[in-house]
């Protein structure tokens, strides 16, 4: 009959080789001369030194348990945390995307901008493309959860890690990354607290606080057993994901213009318009908030003018109401009543980076497109922008493609833009950071 | 036909009206690169280069356009970082810029002396027609001694622009149009003018009538 002490050896000689093994194909993979994935590299070096702490604690433990019952106690933990480690496979395929970004080298420039503006300026950003990943996603200093389990942290000094995964269909689809920048506000949100910002100007108004609550109380009556305490949990999480959807969104609209609605509707809206789940207000309301926004900001005329046929379909989609029941009916209505403060929390933590319409930088951009060329750098000499450079692209495609509904998917799978939108956004990136002769 | 100098690159690079333009995109610092009968070009980050190991070679005569598709390996090097170029090494790059020349001018590209000094050439085929537009392809051999480092974005070759007497009738459209890196051989587009040399020698020979 195998002894518990077998037992205790076996499983902790199996978490000492999956940790070593860990670590030996991180050092594998750092052994280069990038420095890219630097932060990545650290937080698993912090990582595999907790782990092996604990290992020798369990040890420690195991020795010191007085009967079987308690030596098979710490067998369990050992066998958690030989799953903690199998479970930090994914460090090191992100590792080596942060080492070999997927992404070429425009769009790399672009969304690390983006990150650095919107997140933290030493933000490391690193792109996953995944044949495992549907959709666009994103996740903030990944091994944190972990490390405090651990009774571990990451120290302040270290860099925030931002990991954003798309598709790996979609590597080379230049017009959808801009749903990166909509990933990068969920990161934003993470470092400043802008969804708190929003429920707490939210719970300060009669009216919203009224309605949460008899959403809460609707909400424990109808499920058995819930009772009021765990329901406004429930109800809080829900909103709180909406609020962040929104939020991201409209964070994307301030940075990008219509090019983030343009990627929206062709990604997302094909595969659900009203569909309410509980981590996304249905795309429909998503897009009647983004044409809010972007009215707002005064984008409506450019759109007209270039896009007329489409932009009224788009609005047109957006008009029709959908009633929703309970709980959904109570979320719909909370992020249509606080659009206004949404809109405002994402055009203060934008700053700069805002996007407003530039008719004669566009002009020439859709100039030099149309004639082939890279739209990067304007006569004047200075780098046009990118966002100008993307919604020239989305412009020049939809053209091409014909204005109607269809336009949209047609344009992303266009081929004339895959090379000119990169080439066009690392050239800008070059000429707005380039350091002159002195 | 008439070498253009500073001033009338500067009339060319900086006209208004883009069909007369002679593109530089992006031009990072005129006044250094715009010399007194050139402007200096940069390397861009884009390169190919031929992978020995499972490939039997290039034969223009067969499926060239496959094999050399298949045989290519493309390596993008950031900004500002360093290409090893080993002696008698050969890749293909590009010039960070994206040109396009109007209809009346014709160019040359040429290695800057400073680079050439160490072994380095970069263009062979090196006439630019009127017309043609993207990032010109350069094919980088090291033919000194030493290994030499190639920092992408460092001024690496010049082209030198001629005026054309009249403007050309038919600019430039041809297999090598819009590129915005490095663009392997295409000659495999040209197979079937190979193939009519194979049978214009079996009409020497009498075999075909």
């Amino acid at each position: 009959m195998a002894s518990i002490d077998d037992d205790f050896a076996f499983v902790t000689a199996s978490a000492e080789r999956a940790i070593a093994r860990q670590r030996q194909s991180c050092e594998q993979l750092c052994r280069t001369t990038t420095s890219k994935g630097e932060g990545l590299a650290s937080h698993a070096e912090l990582m595999y030194s907790a782990v092996e702490d604990r290992i020798t604690e369990t040890r420690a433990n195991f020795s010191e348990a007085k009967d079987d019952l308690l030596r098979a106690d710490v067998v369990v933990a050992m066998r958690q945390l030989l799953n903690l480690i199998r479970g930090l496979q994914p460090n090191l395929d992100w590792l080596a995307a942060a080492i070999s970004p997927p992404l070429d080298l425009g769009t790399t420039y672009f969304v690390e901008d983006a990150a650095r503006a919107l997140v933290a300026p030493g933000v490391e950003l690193t792109i996953v493309s995944g044949t495992t990943q549907g959709s666009y996603a994103t996740t903030t200093d990944p091994w944190e959860p972990y490390l405090k389990q651990l009774g571990s942290g990451i120290p302040n000094d270290e860099p925030t890690i931002v990991v954003v995964f798309i598709p790996r269909r979609e590597e080379k689809t230049g017009l959808l990354h801009p749903l990166i920048i909509h990933e990068l506000g969920h990161a934003a949100d993470g470092e400043h607290g802008l969804v708190q910002q929003i429920w707490a100007e939210a719970s300060t108004r009669k009216r919203f606080a009224k309605r949460f609550t008899s959403a809460v109380e609707g909400f424990a009556a109808a499920q058995d057993g819930v009772d009021q305490y765990a329901a406004r949990v429930h109800v809080s999480q829900l909103l709180s994901s909406w609020i962040a959807e929104a939020l991201c969104d409209s964070i994307a609209a301030h940075c990008l213009g219509p090019t983030y609605l343009f990627s929206f509707i062709a990604e997302v809206v094909a595969g659900s318009l009203d569909e309410a789940t509980p981590t996304h207000p249905p795309p429909r309301q998503r897009v009647r908030r983004l044409l809010d926004d972007l009215d707002r900001l005064g984008w409506a005329a450019m759109m007209s003018d270039e896009v007329g046929e489409l932009d009224n379909w788009i609005r047109d989609t957006a008009e029709v109401k959908i009633e929703y029941q309970e709980i959904d009916g109570f979320l719909h209505w909370a992020i249509d009543d606080l659009r206004a403060v949404i809109r405002r929390t994402a055009r203060s933590h934008v700053g700069d980076a805002l996007f407003a319409p530039e008719p004669e930088e566009l002009a020439e951009a859709k100039e030099l497109l149309a004639a082939g060329i890279p739209p990067a750098q304007r006569m004047s000499g200075e780098a046009i922008s990118r966002a100008s450079i993307i919604l020239s692209c989305w412009f020049g495609a939809l053209s091409s493609a014909g204005l109607g509904p269809a336009a949209l998917p047609d344009a992303v799978a266009g081929p004339e833009l895959a090379e000119i939108l990169p080439a066009a956004l690392e050239m800008s990136a070059l000429t707005s950071s380039w350091v002159p002769t002195p | 036909m008439t070498l253009l100098e500073d001033k009338s690159l500067r009339d060319v690079v900086f006209a208004k009206e883009l069909d007369d333009r002679l593109v530089i995109m992006p031009l990072l610092e005129a006044d250094e690169q715009i010399g007194p009968a050139s402007i200096d070009v940069r390397l861009g980050t884009h390169f190919q280069y031929f992978e020995r190991v499972g490939n039997a070679g290039v034969d223009p005569g067969s499926e060239l356009e496959r094999l050399v598709e298949e045989s290519q390996r493309s390596v993008s090097i950031e900004f500002g970082a360093p290409l090893w170029l080993h002696p008698g090494q050969f890749v293909l790059g590009a010039t960070l810029e994206f040109l396009r020349l109007p209809p009346n001018l014709g160019a040359y590209v040429v290695g800057r002396s400073s680079w050439g000094r160490l072994g380095l050439l970069v263009a062979t085929a090196i006439m630019l027609q009127p017309g043609w537009g993207g990032n010109l392809t350069l094919e980088l051999v090291n033919h000194g001694e030493s290994p030499i480092a190639l920092y992408a974005g460092s001024r690496i070759a010049q082209i030198a622009v001629h005026s054309l007497e009249t403007e050309s009738e038919q600019p430039y459209s041809g297999k090598y149009m819009g590129p915005t890196g490095p663009w392997a051989s295409r000659l495999g587009k040209e197979r079937e003018s190979i193939e009519r040399l194979g049978l214009t020698a079996k009409h020497l020979r009498g075999e075909e009538k």
